[in-house]
């Protein structure tokens, strides 16, 4: 046992914790249960205590060793940098208590109606098309059973659900880099995230996103490491949003047969199946579908439509600037293309990534193309999607890009990075 | 052992560096804020208490008003509506109007004017001002 562990822990402790809990209080919610708030926490004890006991959490994590200077310098900024982005979360949550517009307008309100009307919520939620009807609870369960277990609607406890995958996204950061290389590298590439505006406004906003960007790093992570909760983060993604469904199929897309035969795996398979059962009910029996797919019509016209594509770009664009809009990406997207140039500049020096590192780098590459062909082809004012959801969808992708950096400017040589416990 | 060059290295810190300074600048400015929503929560609740279903009129143009109105209001289902004749229509099935505008004089009078049928009709159209609220509510002929 090394001192990494508790990292390792922080890690999954979004898919023990509240990730478990949602999905169980959905499974409770929309078999129409009685007390599902109490069916679900009896459930993830036992799930706790089974997990105990096989000593679960899977590979124990061991950066490669590097220079004592360079890491205390990495580690000093990581310091900051995640102070900072806890400090600002703090700030904006006794600003907003309730979150942001969506946190109200979708997923702290089907929190609220869970709460306080259980399956009867599903007439109210599928009536208010502005509600987003179509989307699975995702953590807005978690809150909702923690609601009615202490018979209350405090803010705190959305902030706390959106507190936990904050620092969540970050400790995996860590650990995914820590494990394909070194201390150093792990350290900037959490400082990095935890320093880009968007991850801690949108994660003080309580917002889905940040959840969705932990889940596509855990899963991607826990699939190449052979992690037995990878199928739960796996899951999870699809629980989380929508959007995250999709990211899901990309990762195992990416990962590819390697990634199909680790699921074979009972541990895997168990983890996943909760998540994926209780989202395709969702979608089968309670969800309406969404307006996105139904008016999916002329698709093509739209992709082949230079005025969609123009301001799409220039938002695109626009986002990689650092001044235009502050509080989004500062200069991390400048800095993962200038990674991308220096590793294909050094890639002879510093030989052919591991497969868990290109991996990353498919799934961050492919992810924001999906995006950016997802914003031009739905079938929405395309300035105002981009607008409002395009930078959203960046930041879902935005840590396994900068996971990928990090471990590319690692020196060094290629090695597994991961030992049995 | 790893190596990072030093030049990566000053290009993280400084990446770190302008992420921290952007974080901390403040948001933009809003008109609507969250404790506005409390004390409208508050005010408004004990005379939406028994109503089966609310109506909110507006001629505010900031959507934060229908959303932050759906969500103070909840459980209670919450219809959005800037048709004033259908507001009219909807106060008759029971329905508890609840409108807020930016220009009062003219919204209130617009409102007023659709509710005039029901009026003619001998209906009993209760009206509250609530702070910067109107509550309107069918007594019945």
């Amino acid at each position: 046992m090394t001192g990494t562990r508790w990292v390792v822990r922080l890690a999954w402790f979004p898919a023990l914790g509240p990730g478990l809990l949602s999905v169980l209080f959905g499974l409770a919610v929309l078999a129409d249960l009685p007390a599902p708030e109490w069916v679900a926490l009896a459930s993830l004890a036992l799930i706790w205590a089974v997990i105990a006991k096989r000593g679960g959490l899977g590979p124990e994590v061991i950066p490669t060793t590097d220079t004592s200077r360079a890491s205390t310098v990495a580690t000093a900024v990581m310091a900051v940098a995640v102070a900072s982005a806890i400090g600002l979360f703090v700030r904006d949550s006794i600003l907003r208590p309730e979150g942001e517009w969506d946190a109200m307008g979708i997923w702290n309100y089907h929190a609220r109606l869970l709460a306080a009307l259980g399956h009867d919520a599903q007439e109210v939620i599928g009536a208010d098309t502005s509600g987003g009807p179509d989307y699975p609870f995702g953590h807005g369960a978690a809150v909702a059973a923690i609601w009615r277990l202490t018979s209350s609607t405090a803010p705190f406890v959305s902030q706390a659900v959106a507190f936990v995958y904050l620092v969540g996204l970050l400790a995996t950061t860590w650990c995914v880099v820590a494990t394909h290389g070194s201390r150093t590298a792990a350290a900037f590439a959490t400082a990095a995230v935890a320093a880009t505006p968007a991850v801690s406004v949108l994660s003080a906003h309580q917002y889905a996103d940040v959840p969705v960007a932990w889940g596509v790093l855990a899963a991607a992570w826990g699939l190449s490491a052979r992690a037995p909760l990878a199928g739960l983060a796996l899951g999870l993604l699809c629980w989380s949003k929508n959007d995250g469904a999709v990211l899901a199929l990309l990762v195992v897309a990416v990962h590819g047969w390697s990634g199909l035969r680790a699921l074979r795996r009972p541990a895997l398979v168990c983890g996943l199946l909760a998540p994926l059962v209780a989202f395709v009910w969702h979608k089968m029996s309670w969800a309406p579908a969404s307006d996105l797919v139904v008016g999916s019509g002329g698709i093509t016209d739209r992709l082949l439509s230079g005025d969609r594509w123009g301001p799409v770009l220039a938002g695109f664009l626009g986002e990689l600037h650092p001044i235009t809009i502050p509080r989004r990406f500062g200069v991390t997207w400048m800095l993962v293309g200038a990674c991308a140039v220096f590793a294909f500049n050094t890639r002879r020096a510093r030989g052919v990534p591991m497969p868990g590192v290109r991996a990353l780098g498919l799934i961050g590459a492919a992810g924001v193309g999906l995006w950016v062909v997802t914003v031009v082809a739905v079938h929405r004012p395309a300035t105002w999607q981009w607008d409002t959801a395009g930078w959203r969808l960046m930041t879902q992708v935005l840590p396994v890009c900068v996971a990928w950096a990090a471990c590319r400017c690692d020196g060094g040589h290629p090695r597994d990075g991961i030992t049995s416990t | 052992m790893t190596r990072w060059p030093a030049v990566i290295r000053g290009f993280w810190i400084a990446a770190c560096a302008v992420g921290i300074a952007l974080t901390w600048t403040p948001p933009a400015p809003r008109m609507e804020d969250q404790p506005w929503i409390n004390s409208s929560l508050e005010v408004l609740r004990p005379h939406v208490r028994d109503a089966t279903r609310v109506v909110l009129v507006t001629d505010h143009k900031r959507t934060e008003t229908h959303l932050f109105m759906k969500y103070a209001l909840l459980p209670k289902p919450v219809v959005t509506v800037d048709d004033f004749e259908e507001a009219a229509r909807l106060v008759l099935d029971g329905a508890c109007i609840v409108a807020r505008f930016e220009n009062p004089s003219v919204g209130r009078r617009t409102l007023d004017d659709a509710l005039g049928r029901a009026r003619a009709a001998g209906v009993v159209v209760e009206t509250l001002e609530v702070g910067p609220w109107l509550v309107l509510r069918a007594k019945g002929p």
